[in-house]
């Protein structure tokens, strides 16, 4: 039997599909027709609207139901990505943290390039702490007070007075 | 081909088409169909029609005879 509105309508530019798709729905409209003319025939009624919009009904639900859940995958994949995405420096950050650490150097007594002689003797004068001083030559001071600093010399304040005592002359100086 | 059939592969059909082309395609598809399946069903009651009335011809001439 001829199909004269399916063969010459312009399916190809409904579907912008393949030849394929419009043999597919032609074949389908066909045995659509077929479906209305059946029941008709055995009904004695026309049922063309009632099949018609239940058709048009039931593929717009279908199609309505696969966009929301194909909104649904992009909203999950999304979600997914984000989480992943926030777990990846997370685990960097944690395997850091997991490493052993060295551990802690002691405070150094004197900053970066600093003289440790210098910094023992400025701390002497500031603190104005006692000190037991000891030369080379056996003079010894058991009690004294390092008053100043020079580059060569030292200003010590003893029981009996001021003394200045060259560095080079000096052993040792031990806090009392 | 029973109706939830019909109706499974048009969306079937519909979706392949909106993956393709990546836009809604159930409003132009359905309206062709409401179109095409409205002008086929025609087509085929005026041919059934005309069936009959071919039969009716035939038998009016068989049972009068050649004149």
């Amino acid at each position: 039997m001829a199909r004269p509105f399916i063969r010459g309508s312009g399916l190809t530019g409904v579907l912008a599909g393949s030849n394929a798709d419009v043999a597919a729905l032609a074949e389908l409209v066909s045995h659509l027709a077929g479906f209305i003319l059946s029941l008709e025939s055995e009904q004695r009624d026309r049922p063309d609207a009632a099949v018609l919009n239940y058709v048009c009904d039931a593929v717009t639900a279908e199609i309505g139901h696969r966009r929301r859940e194909r909104e649904l995958a992009r909203a999950l994949a999304a979600i997914e990505q984000e989480t992943t995405a926030a777990a990846i420096p997370a685990s960097k950050t944690a395997g850091i943290e997991s490493r052993p650490t060295a551990p802690p150097r002691a405070a150094p007594q004197a900053p970066d390039g600093a003289d440790p002689e210098d910094v023992f003797y400025r701390a002497l004068v500031a603190e104005r702490a006692p000190v037991h001083l000891r030369c080379l030559d056996g003079y010894d001071v058991p009690s004294a007070i390092v008053r100043d600093v020079s580059v060569y010399a030292l200003l010590v304040e003893t029981a009996d007075g001021q003394e200045l005592f060259l560095k080079r002359s000096v052993i040792s100086i031990v806090r009392r | 081909m029973q109706l939830k059939e019909i109706v499974h592969n048009l969306t079937d059909l519909i979706w392949q088409a909106e993956q393709q082309t990546e836009r809604p395609l159930d409003d132009s598809i359905l309206s062709y169909v409401r179109d095409a399946v409205a002008v086929e069903v025609d087509y085929r009651r005026r041919m059934r029609e005309l069936d009959r009335r071919l039969i009716e011809i035939e038998t009016v001439h068989a049972v009068a005879g050649p004149a």
